[in-house]
């Protein structure tokens, strides 16, 4: 439940404007998300660039590097071709 | 737009239950996820990763679009808005983000249940058929599906400059109002 003390009569549902939430700046919250989030991001682009992780269970089993020789090679090779 | 409250309620019951219905979907992939990693069976590997990819273009999809949809419905028919608070654009990138990712990692759904399809794979080795990906993908979505749930239960401070001069252009005439109120009503 919302803390009625912080947002007066402002539930999701409510049509009221949450009052006293007009300090300027960035909220320290917001700061620690917006790092986390973009070192997740970048982590996995790594992961994608890279192939960490990889060959057929890695993030970048659809790239065609992927679809080497293996016991699931015809079903790969098969899925890449309705990508296309 | 402010919608009435009962619109306001029914748009906040859709939501709700799309939302908490998507993230039990989730809890449900991961515990398939860690049947197909642990199961001695071959036709119950296979079964899990067969029956993956229809559930979830039945499930998964239909429910992250409904939470997206009714979401921005709810937030633009309240005073919340869309782009006024932090909270709420968080849990809109969160949203678009699980979305995305979703349909993208249908295609590797799709990819095992073709694997699983194939009678000539994976003939006694197991390990040949397992992937952890989609525990990995179900661990990841549960964890920022409760991100999202905590910021809708919390709703932290922090308004967007967008939300401060709306809130700003708001004030003003309400402001002029109330100023004009009482010199009216003490004028004869």
């Amino acid at each position: 439940m919302t803390d009625p003390s912080r947002y007066p009569k402002s539930g999701d549902d409510a049509a009221v404007e949450p009052a006293g939430d007009s300090g300027d700046g960035v909220p320290r919250w917001v700061k620690v998300s917006a790092i986390v989030a973009l070192i997740v991001v970048l982590m996995v682009t790594v992961m994608l660039l890279l192939n960490v992780g990889g060959g057929e269970h890695g993030p970048s089993r659809h790239s065609q590097v992927a679809y080497g020789a293996g016991p699931a090679s015809s079903s790969a090779i098969g899925h890449g071709v309705q990508q296309l | 737009m402010t919608m009435p409250t009962r619109l306001r309620k029914f748009a906040l019951t859709a939501h709700v239950a799309s939302s908490v219905g998507w993230l039990g979907a989730v809890v449900v992939f991961l515990a398939l996820g860690v049947l197909a990693l642990t199961s001695q069976d071959a036709q119950t590997v296979r079964g899990v990763y067969l029956v993956m990819e229809p559930a979830a273009w039945a499930v998964l999809v239909p429910l992250g679009f409904a939470s997206l949809l009714t979401g921005i419905v709810q937030s633009l028919g309240t005073t919340w808005g869309l782009f006024r608070h932090y909270w709420v654009l968080f849990k809109l990138g969160m949203n678009l983000f699980a979305t995305l990712v979703l349909l993208l990692y249908m295609r590797t759904l799709r990819f095992l249940a073709d694997i699983a399809a194939d009678p000539t794979s994976a003939g006694a080795d197991l390990s040949d058929l397992r992937d952890p990906s989609p525990l990995i993908h179900s661990i990841g979505a549960l964890l920022l599906l409760l991100a999202a749930l905590t910021l809708s239960v919390f709703k932290p401070r922090g308004m967007t400059r967008y939300g401060q001069r709306k809130q700003r252009e708001r004030g003003q005439p309400q402001r002029a109002a109330a100023l004009v109120a009482p010199a009216a009503s003490d004028s004869p």
